[in-house]
């Protein structure tokens, strides 16, 4: 037993640096995987809401057809899982996290309306993504004009649809004309058959080129 | 007729962690009865698991506590494993257990820091608490969290620690075994500690096994109650595996038992490394978790803790329980506060290394 056991170590002490850090003076320098502030790249976003899905407190909220991708920071409890269910990679976590506010917000990541190269983020107060776009109006256009890119789509395959149709039915019709030719040539004792097929054929005939000229 | 008062002790005090309630029934100085108050820190976490999916119920589970806050997340994870049959890979249960040891060292850096500075040696605080910045910094380069790790995972581990960076953790390693020797030394020899420490809380083998004492608190008193010694996990594969025991008893005892656990925490970790094998860490488990029930055991730094859990088939499940070490050791408070002095209070209450947040989840 003795006193002052310690007494080496503390003389020690005296002649050294400090082992405390004097942030903010000293900046702080994270680890590799260091957790921290959810950062999105959203030019690479497909809006899947895989990330959505995955959080276990409901911090992040994605809407596809406003292109809107939005988290609520302090919800979030940095567990990774979004970062990890990303299948684009799209997601990391920043090491610092320094996040001073005085009213509950959410981070809104959306492109600008008139530069969709442009990202643009915004806080907004604790609206959902979807609730958001209905009262924003860069949101708003952004939804009319992707709900008129869907209908055009949607008139430009019934038309193709349409079209592919006729064709058909102008080749089967044709095939059948093809059929009526050939047997014709060789069997003499189907001729009234041949005959009758002779004649719808040719009545299918005048009736088929009169339609293109309609249509041309 | 001797004159009884009663002393309110906490919830809040410089020696306690965390806050609980004692009334003090004092006689002269010396202390007869000591009647308990709990439900300071309740957040009723074991009732969100009816409302949070089973695989996000992990996050919450971690945040039972600060301290054995890896420990609390192994052990939800290993028992819905078993209810759910989810093999986990090898790497990730040797990755699982060099974490729980470490966590084991840092939570017995903090309790050593927290001693000193209850019998009023801050000197010696500050240097235990440096040598847990060691273990803080491994765990925040492996899993990006000082404290709460978000590591454990149902079906393994979310990251991977490749065998050049568990080899630098070894050698930090030994950086703090090289620091922790003047501290061991001054626990151990120090008069002023001595006088402090000896023959405070002494309880017997008997006593101990009759109040099942879990952890350093009843390994002190000579109970051998390690759970690591049944090898589930990678600790089956260590060559050899002894708990340290005492059989002294009292506070002194105690300090003895922990410092020792630390050492030969390394000392695994040293092992696990070495015979780590290669492989995925993540089996992803599939569908919800079956109608059953499963009960398992990890060795938490203050004892063993039981975690029960239920199914019903759907992705919620129907119940979970934790039964921690503290809760198990209250018993034992009580009986070592009975017939101690009044300055002695603080420091008995702090050689069971009272964890109240997991005791009250």
């Amino acid at each position: 037993m003795g006193l002052f056991k310690l007494g080496g170590v503390s003389v020690k002490n005296l002649f050294s640096k400090p082992a405390t850090k004097t942030y903010p003076a000293e900046p702080f320098e994270p680890y590799e995987r260091t957790k921290g502030k959810i950062v999105v790249e959203l030019d690479k976003c497909i809006f899947c809401k895989l990330c959505m899905r995955g959080c276990p407190t409901e911090a992040i909220d994605v809407d596809k057809d406003a292109k809107l991708w939005q988290i609520d920071h302090f919800l979030c409890v940095q567990c990774g899982d979004c970062v990890r269910r990303c299948p684009k990679s799209c997601l990391h976590q920043a090491g610092m996290w320094e996040n001073v506010a005085t009213m509950r917000q959410c981070e809104v990541n959306e492109f600008a309306a008139d530069s969709p190269d442009q990202l643009v983020v915004s806080m907004s107060y604790g609206q959902a993504a979807a609730e958001r776009a209905q009262k924003d109006e860069v949101a708003q256009k952004r939804i009319a004009e992707e709900k008129a890119r869907k209908a055009a789509e949607k008139a430009a395959k019934a038309a193709a649809k349409a079209a592919a149709e006729e064709e058909a039915a102008k080749a089967a019709v044709e095939e059948e004309a093809a059929k009526a030719d050939a047997p014709k040539a060789e069997d003499a004792t189907e001729s009234d058959a041949s005959a009758a097929f002779d004649a719808s054929a040719g009545a299918a005939e005048p009736s088929e080129s009169d339609a293109p000229k309609a249509e041309g | 007729m001797s004159n009884k008062t009663v002393i309110p002790f906490g919830p809040q005090h410089p020696v306690l962690p965390e806050p609980i309630h004692l009334d003090l029934v004092l006689e002269d100085e010396k202390v007869v009865q000591a009647v308990p108050q709990l439900g300071f820190i309740h957040r009723g976490l074991e009732k969100i698991v009816e409302k949070r999916d089973y695989l996000h119920f992990v996050y919450v589970a971690e945040r039972i506590c600060g301290i054995c806050s890896f420990g609390h997340s192994l052990g939800y994870s290993q028992a819905v494993e078993g209810l759910m049959g989810v093999e986990v890979p090898e790497r990730a249960e040797y990755l699982r257990d060099i974490w729980q040891e470490l966590s084991r060292i840092h939570s017995h850096l903090l309790w050593l820091g927290l001693l000193a500075d209850g019998f009023g040696y801050e000197n010696l605080f500050q240097q235990a608490w440096r040598l847990r910045e060691i273990v803080l910094n491994i765990f925040e380069k492996t899993t990006g969290g000082r404290v709460i790790l978000s590591v454990c995972n149902i079906g393994g581990v979310n990251r991977d620690i490749d065998n050049d960076e568990l080899r630098a953790i070894c050698d930090d390693l030994d950086k703090l075994l090289d620091g922790y020797k003047p501290i061991t030394e001054t626990f151990l020899d120090d008069a002023s500690v001595h006088s402090r420490l000896d023959g405070v809380g002494y309880l017997s083998k008997e006593e101990a096994e009759d109040l099942s004492l879990v952890g350093p608190f009843g390994r002190a008193s000579g109970l051998d109650n390690d759970i690591r010694s049944i090898g589930m996990g990678a600790y089956g594969k260590l060559a050899a595996f002894e708990p340290q025991l005492s059989n002294i008893g009292d506070g002194y005892a105690r300090t003895e038992v922990r410092i020792n656990e630390v050492v030969q925490s390394v000392q695994i970790i040293k092992e696990l490394v070495s015979k780590i094998p290669d492989g995925p860490v993540y089996n992803k488990p599939k569908g919800n978790p079956p109608e059953g029930r499963f009960l398992t055991r990890v060795e938490q730094p203050r004892g063993e803790a039981v975690y029960y859990v239920k199914g019903n088939g759907s992705k919620f499940l129907e119940r979970f329980r934790v039964r921690t070490p503290t809760s198990q050791n209250l018993a034992g408070l009580l009986k070592i506060l009975q017939g101690c002095d009044y300055a002695d209070v603080p420091l008995n209450i702090l050689t069971i290394d009272p964890c109240i947040s997991c005791t009250e989840r």
